[in-house]
């Protein structure tokens, strides 16, 4: 205990110096992470709880008689999803007088429910609301509302007369209705459940004979309750969004189906667009945000930790005296070196904890502690936080260079105790970082947006991640060793002292370990740094280009193909047709493309994306036979189907009964999506067989264009002109997901690649100086001056050479990963990219390490630590006298 | 002083001067000869130039005038690779401190001198034997220098220098941090090995007791540098 004490009074400079750092550097990190989130949180919960706009939106328009045997089982159809039900009855049905006047223009409204209960004025039976815009005057007396055919028990009682505004807050998904409010001006509003009363009592054939043939609009409304999935990522409840579209969209056409009755049905959907135009906004201002977070994150903390650092390396020197002292006068070793090492371990968790703590009351504050990602990123940043620390606290406990004083030579091993239970600390402390990752992203598949990657890619993951890591740490510590045996061996041709050189030029470079792993380091990040860029430009000019393929698709219903075709000019554009369909694994969008060989010439096709088969193949096999359904592996497994597998795709034939075709399912690319819309990104690829046209009636056709500015517009005035539905699908020019970091890498590729020569000369100028120190005892002894130039010479470059090609491939190894990763994600995959540009800073690496005498040699002498150098022999010894 | 000898080390007219921000004379025009076996110790104040004296003769430092002749060749025109030859073969220096290469073993900082001019293996091991004997140090010969203290060191540097059978054997204050007893161990041990291996002994020492085991005692003064 009395050692204990010793050790807390001599470090206690120290230690209040490095828990101020730890625990700064903890709290600038996290806080700055935590404004992110909190920005976050801010921009996420505005887009997504505070969104009044309707998910998914229908509108049917169909003749009366339709609708009234429909109603029925349509309300029974979609009764789980909880929709709201703006109705249009032809205004023939009922008579509205005001002051006594016949109104003859005006729209008959019913609200189903799910609107009338959340009004604030809930109608009951055989009660009325009129709406309009200049009924300010009229009194509840001066309006009556009759129904036009015999109601046997269906007086009508008006119960409110509301200005304009009043339904606004119901009404506002309806810019139909709004439309027409303009036109009509006055809007009759009843319920549901009043009028199919009424329906039931008179019968429904009453009210046929007045309104058969009318047109009667419903507008359904659909809102998914995202409030679950508020904790998710972003992406998750885009997809999660597109599955429940798909699937009402799904339910739409099951339902319709079922009455090939309808066939005069006119149905339009709509999305709402927080899915598409304001998530991709805020995607792209919240990723330029996080780059600006890191870049702070890393300047501040690095600086302020070198500047720390260095003060308490100076002092924990002197501190090495005195525990040298401690130590000669019989206290243990190693005893001292546990004492320490549980004491700055004792700190750091003291500082972790204080973060923690000081963080959760920041995120309380700043009210995101109810949200799962803040606590998970301040756990992240904590744990990441903690390797650096470890490695400082170390780095500062090796500075005290406790060291047995006994006159023997001992057995000298290459790491002393504390710093082989230091390596051990750090390699458990990042396994056990990675395994917790590791283990939460399995069991978080799903919240975490990576279902589509089985356990096992994740393990590969974490286990390269984990290689990466090892590799990146302790290869520089061992790399001396090979290097020296090869240079021994190398030099044994050339002189009987090779082994006295060696051990010259590598306990010169043992006494500069600090430099030679920072110029890895140094490699190493420029390396990744450089590969990354030229991957992510690569990746970039790769999604613009297969953008390219098709600047604009519409969507059209599937009749009306045959009179765009020639206002598009058949050569410039690529038809195919789509199908919604249910097959045994559910539901699924199947793509009939018309001529594929044509769709492969349009195309750009990055190389290698095609996993199996070339693409040229793929289309081959597509045109040859349309015995095969093409898809990729990810897509197939998101819908329950195995590549190989026979998938059996129902088509109605001209007798309105159901066919099933079996068809093969081959693995195919991932370029598509680019081309398809995202809404139908669980495709299947067919090819449209001629023959089949007449027997088959497809539910869309989608026409996509490859040049804009010729045919778009006559297109769509044309489509404009006749009535005829159509939807644009893809005109958005994407922006590359990677923009802002591929924009944010430039300047720092660039200065990395100008100043970390300059600091590896510098580097190299140093490690001269100590090899020539070294050099200098053989050369008394009378070793020539030039095999001593040579020697030096040939080293350097060696380990240059080694260094940083390791760094190289390591870095590619990492990359590799990361690559690994995203490619679950995207469409698009990236593709690892070198060029020359890689390769840069190795070749002036080595390029240097070459001319290191010389370009020593040319800087002013200013700059050199001697005034004069006699004689290369007597370097050293002037230094020292 | 007896003229029979043949002469060694003939010094002519020796200049040197360093060339840095102020030009400082070191060596105002020396003239010196030594003969074979002779041991000769240089003595004079601080900074009068004695180190310089003996870099030059070590050739490890060129003059700037004068000559030095050594068994009748001019040192001072040699190039690169004769200085090197002539460092491995005709001298051997021990220096007060830093002469003992700090990543060498004592064995290997031995043998290094004899490896370097190409002796046989056997031969090496026997040299290395015999000068382990006769200067006690048995015992470091698998350490590294730093492991010894100053009058073992000192004491390897003897070896060391010794090792190749030079011709001259030229030491810089060998005994400038030991104590009374240490320093005149060194004095004797390198005297002695001098007159059993019959080479020439320069000393450069303070120490007043290190004439006793020298042939000759030059000092250097200052008053030939007005001439100059
Ligand atoms: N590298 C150098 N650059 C410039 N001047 C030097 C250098 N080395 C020595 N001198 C100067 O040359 C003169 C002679 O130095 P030298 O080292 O030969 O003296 P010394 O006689 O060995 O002294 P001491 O007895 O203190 O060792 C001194 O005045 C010294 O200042
Ligand atoms: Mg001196």
């Amino acid at each position: 205990m009395k050692l204990m004490k010793i050790i807390v009074k001599g470090q206690k400079k120290a230690i209040i110096i490095e828990y101020t750092v730890i625990l700064l550097l903890l709290i600038i990190t996290s806080f700055s992470f935590s404004f992110y989130l909190s920005e976050y949180h801010d921009e996420w919960s505005n887009l997504v709880l505070s969104s009044e706009d309707p998910d998914f939106e229908v509108q049917i328009e169909q003749n009366f008689s339709c609708y009234l045997s429909n109603n029925a089982l349509y309300s029974n159809h979609f009764n789980n999803y909880n929709y709201q039900n703006i109705v249009i009855l032809p205004n023939i049905l009922a008579n509205i007088k005001i002051k006594n006047e016949s109104i003859q223009v005006f729209n008959l409204v019913l609200i189903n429910s799910q609107i009338n209960d959340n009004s604030n004025y809930s109608l009951t039976y055989n009660e009325v609301i009129v709406q309009g815009d200049n009924l300010v005057n009229v009194k509840i007396n001066d309006v009556s509302v009759d129904w036009n055919f015999p109601a046997v028990n269906g007086n009508i009682t008006t119960v409110f007369i509301a200005n304009e505004t009043y339904f606004e807050p119901v009404f506002s998904p309806t810019t139909y209705l709004q439309a027409k409010q303009g036109l009509y001006g006055i809007n009759v509003i009843i319920t549901e459940a009043f009028f199919f009363k009424v329906v039931r009592d008179t019968g429904s054939s009453v009210l046929e004979n007045v309104a058969a043939h009318e047109i009667t609009i419903v507008n359904s409304f659909f809102r998914m309750n995202k409030t679950v999935y508020f904790n998710l990522l972003p992406n998750l409840l885009k997809e999660n969004y597109g599955e429940w579209t798909k699937e009402l969209r799904g339910n739409y056409f099951q339902f319709y189906d079922i009455f090939p009755l309808n066939s005069e049905i006119q149905i339009t959907i709509s999305f709402n667009d927080i899915f598409n135009v304001s998530m991709t906004k805020m995607f792209q201002k919240m990723n330029s945000l996080l780059v600006r977070t890191l870049f702070i994150v890393i300047v501040i903390s690095s600086v302020f930790l070198y500047s720390a650092f260095a003060y308490l390396k100076q002092n924990q020197k002197e501190f090495g005296k005195i525990m040298q002292i401690l130590n000669s006068r019989g206290g243990n070793y190693s005893s001292i070196s546990k004492r320490l090492i549980s004491l700055h371990i004792w700190n750091t968790t003291i500082c972790i904890l204080v973060s923690l703590l000081a963080n959760f009351v920041f995120i309380t504050i700043m009210k995101i502690n109810d949200w799962s990602y803040s606590q998970l990123l301040i756990s992240i940043v904590h744990i990441v936080a903690f390797i650096p620390i470890i490695a400082i606290q170390i780095n500062s406990i090796s500075e005290i260079g406790l060291r047995p004083i006994f006159k023997e030579e001992k057995k000298k091993l290459s790491y002393s105790k504390s710093e082989i239970l230091s390596i051990i600390i750090q390699i458990v402390s990042v396994m056990l970082g990675l395994l917790a990752i590791t283990v939460f992203w399995t069991i978080n598949r799903t919240s975490l947006q990576s279902e589509n990657l089985s356990s096992s890619s994740i393990w590969y993951i974490s286990v390269s991640f984990c290689l990466f890591i090892l590799l990146l740490f302790i290869i520089p510590r061992f790399l001396m060793h090979p290097i020296e045996r090869l240079f021994r061996r190398l030099l044994e041709f050339f002189t009987p002292i090779h082994l006295y050189l060696t051990k010259a030029l590598v306990s010169a470079f043992k006494s500069k370990k600090k430099l030679l792993t920072l110029s890895f380091f140094l490699l190493f990040f420029s390396s990744l740094l450089t590969s990354s860029y030229t991957t992510l430009r690569n990746h970039q000019s790769q999604f613009y280009e297969s953008m390219e393929l098709a600047d604009i698709s519409i969507i059209t219903e599937a009749s009306t193909i045959t009179e765009i075709i020639p206002i598009c000019s058949r050569d410039n554009c690529i038809v195919s047709y789509l199908d919604s369909t249910f097959t045994d694994k559910g539901y699924i969008n199947v793509i009939y493309i018309e001529d594929p060989i044509k769709f492969y010439e349009n195309a750009y096709f990055p190389d290698e994306l095609f996993n199996e088969f070339s693409n040229r193949d793929v289309f081959n096999l597509l045109n040859l036979s349309s015995n095969n359904v093409i898809t990729s592996s990810s897509l197939a497994n998101s819908v329950g189907y195995k590549i190989g597998e026979n998938i059996s795709i129902p088509r109605t034939n001209t007798n309105l009964n159901v066919e099933y075709n079996i068809k093969e399912l081959i693995d195919f690319a991932v370029f598509l999506p680019y081309f398809f819309p995202q809404e139908f990104s669980e495709w299947f690829l067919l090819k449209y067989d001629k023959n089949e046209s007449n027997s088959t009636k497809f539910q869309y056709s989608i026409v996509s264009i490859m040049d804009k500015n010729n045919n778009i517009n006559s297109l769509i005035s044309y489509l404009d002109e006749n009535n005829l539905w159509y939807s644009i699908i893809s005109d958005d020019y994407y922006e590359y997901p990677n923009e802002t970091l591929v924009a944010a890498l430039q300047l720092p590729v660039l200065l990395m690649n100008i100043a970390i020569p300059f600091m590896l000369i510098i580097i190299f100028i140093d490690l001269q100086r100590a090899c020539n120190n070294n050099l200098r005892f053989l050369k008394l002894r009378g070793m020539k001056n030039s095999l001593s130039r040579l020697t030096f010479t040939s080293w350097l470059f060696i380990f240059i050479f080694s260094i940083s090609f390791t760094s190289l491939i390591i870095a590619i190894f990492g990359l590799n990963t990361i690559v690994y990763i995203t490619n679950t994600k995207y469409g698009l995959p990236v593709q690892l990219s070198l060029t020359g540009l890689n390769y840069l800073i190795q070749v002036v690496a080595l390029i240097f390490s070459i001319f290191v005498p010389l370009i020593a040699s040319l800087i002013p002498k200013i700059f050199r630590k001697k005034p004069q150098v006699l004689n290369p022999i007597l370097e050293g010894e002037v230094k020292n006298e | 002083m007896s003229k029979k000898k043949q002469k060694i080390v003939r010094i002519i007219d020796l200049v040197h001067v360093y060339k840095g921000k102020v030009e400082t004379i070191a060596l105002p025009g020396i003239n010196l000869t030594i003969s074979k076996g002779e041991r000769v110790v240089i003595r004079g104040k601080s900074g009068i130039g004695k180190s310089t004296l003996l870099h030059c003769l070590a050739g490890i430092l060129k003059p700037t005038a004068g000559k030095i002749l050594v068994e009748s060749k001019n040192i001072v025109d040699f190039n690169e690779d004769q200085l090197a030859e002539y460092r491995r073969n005709t001298v051997g220096l021990v220096y007060q401190s830093y002469n003992l290469a700090p990543f060498l073993t004592v064995k290997e900082n031995i043998e290094f001198p004899m490896i370097i001019a190409k002796v046989e293996k056997e031969t090496i091991d026997k040299r290395v034997e015999e000068l382990v004997e006769i200067l006690e140090i048995e015992r470091y010969l698998n350490q590294k220098p730093s492991y010894l203290s100053g009058g073992e060191q000192q004491r390897v540097a003897i070896a060391v220098a010794l090792a190749n059978k030079p011709r001259i054997v030229l030491a810089d204050e060998p005994t400038g941090n030991l104590d009374v007893e240490n320093s005149l161990m060194v004095y004797e041990l390198l005297s002695q090995m001098c007159i059993v291996y019959n080479t020439t002994l320069i000393t450069v020492s303070h120490d007043p007791e290190a004439v006793k085991y020298a042939d000759r005692e030059i000092i250097l003064t200052k008053i030939k540098s007005k001439d100059l």
